[in-house]
């Protein structure tokens, strides 16, 4: 049965003869139809023009820039992408002997660091080195006389060899008091005394 | 791989190491009561006139002793007693008491090493107590044949010298 020409075109129908590719009677019957609706004239010689305006200014087919350089970097990529793949194969080749192989190693890998640890710890010591530092200083003592009334003058007698400490000011200790034997201090408000020393010596 | 060594170190040789070291510092006594020397102070009486019948409890000093004595102007006397002596060890890090007329604590010494010095040489810190009283602070350096002589105070008519040599 053949369509009726006042019949509206469908969708497909109308693109392509808006596009100017419809042919045979799909084209006059939408001719037919078109010369009853100015509006879809109208738009397709807007459409036409519109793309005789693209033609003009824009060629048909354009050669890229480089061209060589183009394609040698798509092998390139191409070839890297096979080489990945090798590598990965590779890798996990030499993963899966390496994993065989730390399986048995781990093990005795594990006891020798174990035991060298265990032997290190034991040489970790706070004890000083026996042969510690000698430690060169004045030969001449330092001295410190906390009581201000007692001096202290300190001799090199010639030939002697001896370091000698003349302390001077001292209190004399009573005759009355037995300094031997006395286990506790007799004399004196002082004998009640607790020593502690506490100082500080920096 | 490695994930799991560094697990197996963490967990394991980690551990060893904190024992290993908690074992040996367990099995060694505190070094700090080392003994790095020995010294000896002994009390001297030193007096021109004969000392009196007290005296006579006190042995007289050794030839040696009162030679060196008489060759130092301000100890030299004619007569020499010997009122005590003690020994005792210096400690590493510990301080030490010499009592030269125990159980008297009327002449008292302290002291505490400060390490060697030279080849023979014992650095000391030590203190001179009279009467539970510091009369003196002083870091001398020990040698085995050069004493430390002090003159200290008067007894009875007497000059007490405290003599005090590194013996170890």
């Amino acid at each position: 049965m053949k369509r009726h020409d006042d019949q509206e075109p469908n969708p497909a129908e109308l693109t392509l003869w808006m596009d100017g590719e419809l042919t045979g009677d799909d084209l006059a019957r939408v001719e037919s139809w078109a010369k009853n609706n100015p509006e879809y004239l109208a738009e397709r010689e807007a459409i036409q023009a519109m793309q005789s305006d693209i033609r003009s200014s824009i060629p048909a087919s354009v050669e890229p820039p480089y061209a060589d350089f183009f394609n040698q970097r798509i092998l390139r990529a191409i070839e890297d992408k096979r080489g990945d793949v090798s590598e990965q194969k590779l890798a996990i080749g030499f993963a899966a002997i390496a994993g065989k192989f730390s399986k048995w190693l781990a093990l005795p890998a594990a006891a020798v660091a174990m035991l060298i640890c265990f032997y290190m710890g034991t040489q970790v010591s706070l004890a000083p080195d026996p042969m510690a530092p000698v430690v060169k200083v004045s030969a001449k003592p330092a001295i410190y006389m906390p009581d201000g009334n007692v001096r202290a003058n300190v001799v090199s007698p010639q030939n002697n060899g001896a370091t000698v400490i003349v302390l001077e000011g001292l209190e004399d200790i009573p005759d009355d008091f037995d300094i031997v034997g006395e286990p506790h201090h007799g004399r004196g408000t002082r004998s009640q005394m607790v020593m502690v020393s506490n100082e500080m010596i920096f | 791989m490695f994930k799991h060594l560094v697990s197996l170190f963490a967990a394991l040789v980690l551990p060893c190491m904190v024992t290993g070291s908690a074992l040996a510092e367990q099995s060694e006594s505190d070094t700090g009561k080392e003994v790095v020397g020995k010294i000896k102070a002994t009390l001297y009486l030193g007096s021109n006139s004969e000392p009196g019948e007290w005296a006579k409890d006190y042995v007289v000093a050794g030839q040696e002793m009162a030679s060196r004595l008489r060759g130092i102007e301000q100890m030299s006397f004619k007569h020499y007693r010997k009122l005590g002596a003690d020994v005792q060890p210096v400690f590493r890090s510990y301080e030490n008491w010499l009592a030269p007329l125990k159980p008297s604590e009327e002449i008292l010494l302290s002291f505490e090493s400060r390490g060697r010095s030279g080849a023979d040489g014992l650095r000391l810190d030590l203190e001179f107590w009279q009467h539970r009283r510091k009369i003196m602070q002083m870091n001398p350096v020990l040698k085995s044949d050069k004493p430390l002589l002090i003159l200290g105070p008067r007894w009875r008519g007497c000059s007490m010298i405290i003599a005090i040599e590194l013996i170890e």
